[in-house]
């Protein structure tokens, strides 16, 4: 019982990040009617500058570099910063320009994206694994290190383990789920993000500037894949973690979540990410090795049952 | 006069194909090895691609198992040759019969769930097949993949040149099966499903069938190309099979034309030709730059789709019309 409820806690914990990287696909669905195939490789380019930041030559023999917390802050918002301009580019160059396209075949430019993206990384970055480390207690220091390290005692009282670098990637994930919750609620984009899933046509009469909300949407995305590129590398740990496919199994995760969940609503999501993470974390452990296909077997089901997703709402369809 | 109108049969056209393609097999001493891996590798590509336009060209169904269903083909040849020891001929049965098996399943999975949501739990089940093939070690390998002998048919073991000529025979049935497929009722049904579902119900068309049916059907082509791989290759690993080698095959169906038997051949060519003959087989890109043909292959594809929907097949039959009507309005002229 104790090493389920370990499970189920380092479920919830990793499922932070991958909330950023679905509420990415889903902002991005909700405005362009898409599912964007290229959030995860926009991610991992933004992962590649941030160790490219911190060291430009590979270490042959697996070092991973060792930064200040400053350092590391500054190349993650690089990484940032190419990840958002590479997203709002893809909307304002190819998407805006590809309305009449049918869902298919913008999902087919995205994946061209995808090829496009992954030839460019090696030019670039070299063909060496790169990696990123951890951002834990010892590399934050300070009174809040010492506040992380009490969590980590209190949980282990309770037989619990729960690692600095955890609680830093989840607590992260949650206040920027937080702030664009709220700026979806509250701000005159969030209404209009809102009004163009809606109804684009609508929304466009009534005033809103849907191009901009479009482009200002993807840049958040690409913004959100970056983050939850860097914290799910750099929570593995060892060398070698980025590399050119490593977002490919999160992509397909933060996917599944969102079907489990239900495109139709911004919350639903995020639901089912805890609730798929939870899942695959528990099927990893106790049908070793089979968790993934148990997990996805999982959504496959109660997808086979209900289309839409659990919190998904029913659109009828015209004949 | 008869002679040049049996020539202007379809049909005529891929055996024509398949004889020039010939020439590859009488020039192998010539060839180099990289480059005879190259077509090869090239040609089954074709045969697999072939499959699925018949999906994304007439059933309007985006699926990214197809790299997946190739590995199961390599596999089951390696079992059933190297770990049961049993004769070839079981290996194409048994695909056969995993084919049909495994695009069931698929198809089941697409009647519920539909459009862009079925690319994504393709990719799921995709992901499941890595799995399946790293646990399996016995049959697969695991990860660090396999190699297989040479093939014994006829007493004898069967030269690199041979199993080629077997591949050429296979892409020239390929194609005429297709075109057969194509222009019956299946390829209409399926047609029509795929402009308006509701439509083709009310006229009596079984969406359930005819998806099924599709899918049972490109899955047996990437089954048996992966067998053909497989003998004429000899090594397959798993983690190769990936998203990449299933995003070129839908980008060589797209970009030369989903719905056109040559279309597909020169998406196949450009796409995995350009890569391996030219870019990997004369060596002209390394290290860092050996992707550049995905960078090629991913502008090629959001081009066309944006522009030429198509493909260059629609494309080329555009300039041909516009040439003619140029032509007509001149000797009219005159």
């Amino acid at each position: 019982m104790q090493l389920a409820f370990d499970i189920i806690l380092r479920g919830i914990l990793s499922a932070g990040p991958l909330a950023l990287a679905t509420l990415a696909i889903v902002l991005i669905f909700r405005t362009s009617f898409t599912t964007n195939f290229a959030q995860g490789m926009v991610g991992t380019v933004a992962a590649f500058v941030t160790t490219g930041i911190l060291m430009w030559v590979p270490d042959v023999n697996g070092v991973v570099p060792d930064p200040t917390l400053g350092q590391y802050v500054l190349a993650i918002f690089a990484g940032m910063v190419v990840s958002v301009v590479i997203s709002a580019l893809i909307d304002i160059v190819i998407f805006r320009n590809s309305k009449r396209l049918s869902p298919v075949n913008k999902q087919i430019i995205t994946m061209g994206m995808v090829l496009i993206l992954s030839g460019i990384i090696p030019i670039v970055m070299g063909i060496n694994d790169r990696s990123l480390p951890r951002i834990d207690a010892v590399r934050i220091g300070g009174p809040v290190a010492d506040f992380l390290l009490y969590i980590e005692s209190v949980f282990a009282n309770i037989g619990l383990t729960v690692r600095s670098y955890q609680v830093v990637g989840f607590t992260i994930s949650i206040i920027i789920l937080g702030v664009i919750f709220s700026l979806l609620r509250f701000t005159k984009w969030g209404l209009g993000v809102r009004a163009t899933a809606s109804n684009e046509a609508v929304a466009g009469m009534m005033g809103i500037n849907t191009k901009l909300v479009t482009a200002m949407t993807w840049a958040i995305a690409g913004g959100l894949g970056a983050v939850s590129a860097v914290l799910i590398s750099s929570s593995v740990g060892t060398f070698g973690n980025v590399t050119t496919y490593f977002m490919t199994p999160i992509q397909v995760q933060a996917f599944f979540s969102s079907i489990l969940g239900g495109f139709g609503t911004f919350h639903g999501p995020i639901v089912g990410v805890f609730i798929f993470n939870i899942a695959y974390n528990l099927f990893s452990v106790y049908l070793n090795p089979w968790g993934t296909t148990a997990a996805y077997l999982f959504v496959m089901l109660i997808v086979l049952i209900r289309p839409i997703g659990l919190f998904g709402k029913k659109v009828a369809k015209k004949v | 006069m008869k002679f040049k109108e049996k020539l202007k049969h379809p049909l005529a056209g891929f055996l024509i194909f398949g004889v020039a393609l010939l020439l590859i097999p009488v020039l192998y001493p010539v060839l180099t090895v990289t480059l005879r891996d190259s077509l090869a590798r090239t040609l089954v590509y074709f045969i697999v691609a072939l499959g699925f336009s018949l999906l994304i060209g007439y059933a309007g169904l985006a699926s990214l198992g197809s790299a997946s269903f190739i590995a199961v083909g390599t596999f089951t040849v390696y079992s059933v040759i190297d770990v049961l020891h049993l004769p070839f001929i079981v290996a194409i049965i048994l695909g056969i019969v995993i084919a049909v098996i495994l695009g069931a399943l698929f198809g089941i999975v697409s009647l519920r769930i539909e459009g862009m949501y079925l690319a994504i739990v393709t990719l799921g089940l995709a992901e499941i097949m890595t799995e399946i093939f790293k646990n399996l070690d016995k049959f697969t390998g695991g990860v660090s993949g396999t190699s297989m002998k040479r093939i014994v048919m006829f007493g004898s073991k069967l030269s690199d040149r041979s199993i080629f000529i077997i591949i050429i025979i296979a892409v020239v049935i390929a194609m005429i099966l297709t075109y057969n497929l194509i222009n019956s009722q299946f390829g209409r049904a399926l047609l029509s499903i795929k402009n308006n579902q509701s439509a083709a119900q009310a006229m009596g068309i079984s969406v359930i069938k005819y998806r099924m049916i599709a899918f049972i059907v490109s899955t047996v082509y990437a089954v048996l190309g992966g067998i053909l791989m497989m003998t004429f290759t000899k090594y397959s690993i798993s983690s190769y099979w990936g998203l990449a080698i299933s995003l070129n095959l839908l980008a060589a169906v797209v970009l030369g034309g989903s719905k056109s038997i040559w279309g597909v051949l020169i998406g196949t060519f450009l796409i995995f030709g350009l890569d391996l003959v030219v870019f990997k087989g004369m060596n002209l890109f390394s290290g860092r730059w050996q992707n550049l043909s995905l960078i090629i292959n991913g502008t090629l594809i959001i081009v066309v789709v944006m522009f030429y929907p198509n493909g260059l097949m629609g494309l080329f039959k555009e300039l041909y019309y516009k040439f003619k009507k140029r032509r007509v309005k001149k000797d009219e002229q005159a």
